[in-house]
């Protein structure tokens, strides 16, 4: 079995702030899945490895405080962070949806995910007919 | 050790350019890029990967208030290897903009031509076809009827993008496979090399040094630092980069002008909701544009344009249920883009750490022409049957323009008309940085114009 919180950037506390983040991004309904039911979160690494270092400090410090506070105060974080109403906001709202996202819509997930992938949902399709 | 002609920094629009010329002209050239280099076999499939692998840090700049967000490539090819390779001439308006703000008598039409001519010899042109239209870019064109609007196909450097076969154009933004774009690494890098020029990949230039003799390039490869010696330099890092490796150098005390005058052509991605599906994202996504001389004077153009999941999840407000609805919409979703000739000067500057700060905002006549594009794109949206509009409330740059602006005055300008920085005259920028002003035009075809140029007065001074 394939452990989603292994990472070589994150912590398992921070992997698991930022499975907390994403659940309460993309929630999941009966035909989309959470962000968490897809297990993107294990391929987090592809994601944060180019990332500025100075950027990254700030993202571990972020997701480690998510990974201990109870999922209603780090929802009260999103809702605080997608006010925009200062700089810092802003760069934190920026920060946390372009994670979250990216691991999401990449559509990569957990090799135990069975269910219908995020392209297969919104239909998002694409044919790339190889070169001659 | 065995010093060079000339090191060019960086291998996009400007630096293939410069490196095949100057190659070619008998030069002895090394071109350093802080990037991988990918091929039409290694290029990241997975948007997520693409992001991540081939531009700076990580995807995204922001500016320093965090309102607006800005796509620079990193790697071999650069901005040419990720964008839709939209290949305009400017206007002689532009250049006559150009001329007043730099008293060079170069930039003008007539004097131009002979560079466009021949940078477009190398790059096979073509305006995209009817029959490639997608239903995205049907709605554009009714809606610009309806309103009485002149619209036009773009014209795009590709060879066979097998649309007919159903090949879905979306994919090349992250590189195209079938090395059908007319990006660098199919036009001017392999010919450069062809003429013996070097690459060194995965450099990342710290700071330059200078005396009468030669350069010094520090610089950083897989960790260790690294000086490279040369006759002369090219910078050609793009706004941010070579704006940035100028300023670590120290040269803002003689060059006040250094960093002074960024502009990015501020787009804002604006959403029709139909009923039917649209499928914005098949085929060849991006095809026609405004060329209503009215909207032009208004201060901004239009463009049919979609965006692969991540790129319109962030394009979109919101989190949660909302915007899980909105990306269900995703087939349903038409997509225009405003692109706003901004006149407010931004500002590139380092912050105490040495990393990059973009002050950027939009004035009271940028807010002014964006305001109207997008009145205008929505009025296309609901004349053409959108139930819905949304306008996205990220604004993003993919134009990065200014910093090393060409003038005859060193007190205002960074470059002469030679492309030398002034006072320093082993030293030269070509790239988008020189841009004096934003033209309202799709730049990388000037870019590699003045690029030619930048050649041709290095080698007729060598």
């Amino acid at each position: 079995m394939v452990d989603r919180y292994s990472s070589k950037y994150l912590s398992r506390r921070e992997m698991k702030g930022l499975e907390k983040m994403g659940e309460i991004m993309i929630p999941g309904d009966e035909t989309m899945p959470s962000f968490s039911q897809t297990g993107c979160v294990a391929f987090a690494d592809d994601a944060v490895a180019y990332v500025d270092p100075v950027d990254l400090k700030d993202l571990k410090m972020l997701l480690r405080v998510c990974g201990i506070l109870p999922k209603f105060m780090v929802r009260f974080f999103l809702w605080f962070f997608d006010r925009e109403w200062f700089t810092l906001l802003r760069f934190a709202n920026f920060g946390v949806r372009g994670l979250i996202y990216s691991l999401y819509y990449s559509n990569k997930v957990h090799p135990e995910y069975l269910g219908r992938t995020p392209h297969e949902v919104i239909g998002y399709e694409i044919k790339r007919v190889p070169k001659e | 050790m065995h010093i060079k002609d000339i090191i060019i920094i960086g291998s996009g629009t400007s630096g293939s350019v410069l490196g095949y010329y100057l190659a070619k002209g008998g030069l002895n050239v090394l071109m350093l890029e802080a990037g991988r280099e990918f091929t039409a076999e290694t290029f990241p499939p997975n948007e997520m990967d693409y992001n991540s692998q081939m531009f700076w840090n990580g995807g995204m700049d922001l500016n320093s208030k965090a309102t607006m967000a800005f796509l620079r490539a990193k790697c071999v090819g650069g901005g040419s290897v990720i964008n839709q390779c939209l290949l305009d001439r400017f206007h002689d308006e532009v250049f006559e903009e150009w001329r007043d703000a730099t008293s060079l008598d170069f930039l003008t039409g007539t004097e131009m031509k002979s560079h466009y001519d021949e940078i477009e010899k190398n790059i096979v042109l073509q305006e995209i076809p009817p029959e490639h239209r997608n239903k995205n870019a049907e709605i554009f064109i009714k809606g610009m009827e309806i309103m009485g609007r002149v619209w036009s196909p773009l014209r795009r450097g590709h060879v066979d993008c097998a649309i007919e076969k159903g090949n879905d154009c979306i994919a090349c933004l992250g590189g195209c496979h079938r090395d059908s774009k007319q990006s660098m690494l199919v036009t001017f890098l392999p010919k450069a090399r062809e003429h013996g020029l070097e690459t060194m990949t995965e450099v990342t230039v710290k700071k330059i040094e200078t005396s009468k003799e030669k350069i010094v390039v520090h610089a950083v490869k897989n960790g260790k630092s690294l000086q490279l010696e040369a006759k002369k330099c090219v910078i050609a890092g793009g706004s941010f980069g070579s704006t940035s490796l100028l300023l670590a150098s120290g040269l803002k005390k003689q060059l006040p002008a250094l960093g002074e005058g960024f502009y990015c052509h501020p787009q804002i991605m604006n959403f029709g909701v139909y009923d039917e599906p649209i499928d914005s994202h098949k085929g060849m996504f991006q095809s026609v544009k405004s060329s209503d001389p009215d909207l032009h004077a208004q201060g901004f153009k239009l463009e049919n344009v979609f965006a692969p999941p991540i790129a319109i999840a962030l394009l979109t407000p919101g989190y949660g249920k909302q915007h899980q609805e909105w990306m269900k919409k995703f087939r349903y979703l038409a997509c225009i883009e405003v692109a706003v000739k901004d006149v407010g000067r931004g500002r590139i500057k380092l912050d105490k750490k040495g990393r990059l700060v973009v002050e950027k905002s939009l004035t009271k006549e940028d807010q002014k022409r964006a305001r109207t594009g997008v009145e205008f794109v929505t009025d296309i949206f609901y004349k053409t049957g959108a139930k819905k509009v949304l306008v996205s409330p990220f604004m993003f740059g993919l134009h990065l323009m200014g910093g090393c602006s060409l003038g005859s005055d060193p007190a205002t300008s960074v470059v002469n008309d030679d492309f030398q920085v002034h006072g320093f005259e082993n030293i030269h920028v070509s790239d988008s940085s020189v841009f004096p002003r934003a033209p309202g035009v799709n730049p990388a075809l000037t870019i590699m114009a003045l690029s030619h140029r930048a050649s041709e007065r290095i080698l007729a001074n060598w």
